[in-house]
Order: structure tokens, then sequence, then C-alpha cells
């Protein structure tokens, strides 16, 4: 037996496109991450479809659970970070927290084993129709002139300090903030699932081995517990984008003072 | 030593490997100390006034995620730099 272990590369997170759809003169290539994100969206849609179909007072079942995942957004993100009269900001925001927990999840589901988010373009898109919110508001708020004022010249600042601070802060808002929350999301699924392949190839080596087939137990047992710890990640990153995407919609419909 | 010497001469070839795993070290030690002190504090704000600990923990985390993505900086560059 040999002892060969091929470390996981990013050759893992590229898959050959399945079919490819023909709209025109734009080739679709349909591989297997937008397969699982189409059936995430559906499981996810599905869900919440039967949960406010015909919805009760008194919530039973499937409506009992969602509607303490809308209250738990309520809570902990749109109350704290937008104050009451964001609360139309809920549906959105819930949407966003779920959509990106299930194609986080989906990392550790028996069959799948990869999480949809770890394709630069799913965060990207996230991040991108956050860029696009965020702005929008700020400009409808504030008024295009008065947005851009508050961003490049934020008050209470000594005039020379502005030669400094201007083009910091047009870099970290208007450009670093969305790659920023795409490449967290992006880099931490991504790094989650390499510690997961370097584990549990780790035991198949191990276990292929002729020393003591009983080693393969301590890889496998740090693989267990590394499992356990993508879902916290997987819940922990969820979060924070829509946590993100909510402060940045709150710091763009007031103005600095 | 001289075995150390004679082994150091024959590494010849590309250093790119170890400039690729230097790229993630050294990006992940600024983050490192800040994600430290934001729990550390974190926590003695929550010990000195625990009824503030839920006011606490979103800005926390907040914190911590803002400074994360610049070690996850360090970890997309470890691929985008070249190995060879």
């Amino acid at each position: 037996m040999s002892l060969a272990f091929v470390p996981p590369t990013v050759e893992e997170f590229i898959y050959r496109p399945i079919w490819t759809l023909h709209l025109g003169f734009i080739d679709l290539p349909v591989t297997f991450p937008i397969i699982v994100m189409f059936a995430v969206t559906l499981f996810f849609g599905a869900f919440m479809f039967r949960a406010f179909r015909q919805p009760k007072l008194v919530p039973v079942g499937a409506q009992n659970v969602a509607e303490a995942g809308i209250d738990f957004i309520q809570s902990q993100i749109v109350l704290p970070v937008l104050g009451p009269e964001g609360a139309s900001w809920t549906p959105f925001l819930t949407t966003m927290f779920f959509w990106v927990f299930f194609n986080n999840i989906i990392a550790i589901v028996p069959g799948v084993q990869f999480p949809a988010t770890s394709r630069m373009a799913l965060p990207a898109l996230l991040a991108g129709m956050s860029w696009v919110i965020y702005n929008y508001i700020g400009i409808r708020e504030q008024g295009f002139g008065g947005y851009f004022k508050g961003i490049l010249f934020p008050p209470g600042v000594p005039k020379p300090i502005y030669i400094l601070l201007t083009p910091i802060e047009f870099l970290s808002t208007i450009i670093f903030r969305p790659l920023t929350l795409a490449i967290r999301l992006f880099a931490n699924m991504v790094a989650g699932h390499f510690l997961l392949l370097v584990w549990f190839l780790g035991a198949t080596v191990f276990f292929q081995s002729g020393i003591g087939k009983i080693t393969f137990l301590l890889p496998f047992g740090f693989g267990v517990v590394f499992t356990a710890f993508e879902v916290f990640v997987a819940g922990m990153q969820a979060f924070i984008i829509t946590i993100l995407t909510a402060v940045y919609i709150a710091g763009a419909s007031h103005p600095e003072h | 030593m001289l075995a150390l010497v004679g082994f150091l001469a024959e590494i010849s070839g590309s250093f790119a490997p170890i400039g690729k795993g230097l790229v993630y070290g050294l990006g992940a030690i600024g983050p490192g100390i800040g994600i430290g002190i934001i729990f550390g504090k974190a926590i003695e704000a929550m010990a000195r006034q625990p009824e503030a600990a839920g006011l606490i923990r979103p800005v926390m985390f907040l914190g911590f995620a803002l400074v994360e993505a610049l070690a996850l900086f360090g970890f997309v560059l470890f691929f985008i730099v070249p190995s060879k």
C-alpha cells in the first residue's frame, strides 16, 4: 500500500459543465454548484410558501419555525442596527440570511458536501446587490451631493487632513466594502471546505495504510470536530454578511454628524 | 552543521512555494492580534457589565468580521501568487 497523500487543490472547486444552455448569443454552462444553488433556493422558497400559505394567528408547524427565523432577524439585526423605522428591511434581510445560510450549510449535508457560496459568483452577486442598495438608499435619502459629501468630507476634521482622508474614505466606502463583503464569505467557505477535505483525505490515507488502521481515528475525529465548527461558521458568515448589509444601509440613510 | 550547509546548498529551484506560505503567515499576524484585542475587550466589557452583554455581542462580531477580512485577503492571495 502506498502512503501517497494528495493534498486538495483548487481543482476541488472546479466542476465541468453538465450541460450548456444556449440563450441567443450567450452560453450558460450549468455546473454542479449552480444546481445546488437552485435546489437550495427552491427548497427555501417551498418551505416559506408552505409556512405562510395559510398563516394562522397561533402558528403551528412550519409557520412556527419560519416565524422564529424572522423574529431572530428582526430582534438581532433589524432593530439594533436599523431601528424601528427600518422594519421594512426585514423581508430582504431575512431572505438574504437564510439563503446564504442554506447555501453554506449544504457544505456538510451528506451527498452534496459542497458549499455553493465557495464559488465567487454567489458572494459577488450578494455584495454587488448590497452595494447597489446602500448607494441607492444614500442618494435617495441625502441627495447625490449630500451623500458623497458625507462620505468624502466627513465633518469635524481639520482641513489639511482631507488630502489624506478623502482618498481613503472613497476607497474604503465605494471599492473595498463590496470587495471585503464578497471575499469574507467566499474565503471562509473555501477555507472550511479545504479544512474538511484535508482531515477526511488524511483519514482515508491512514485507513488504507498498513501501519495500524486505528490511527485513522485521529484525523477522522478532527474532521468530525471541524464539521461541527463548519456549522458555526455557516451561521456566523450568513449573520455577518446580513448585519454588515444592514449597517451599510443604516449608515447611508442618515448623514454623519 | 556541515550536513545542514550541504543540505541547504542542495536546495535548488523555486522559492515561490515558501513565498506562498509566507503570504498567509505574514497576513495572519495583524488580524491575529486584532481579533485577540476585540474578544479580550468584549470579555472585559461583558464581565464589567453583564447586563450589557446583548448590546456588546453584535458589535463584537462586527469588529471580528471586519478584522478577519484582512486575514482572508492573505488566504486568497495564497492562491493568486503563482507557484512557479
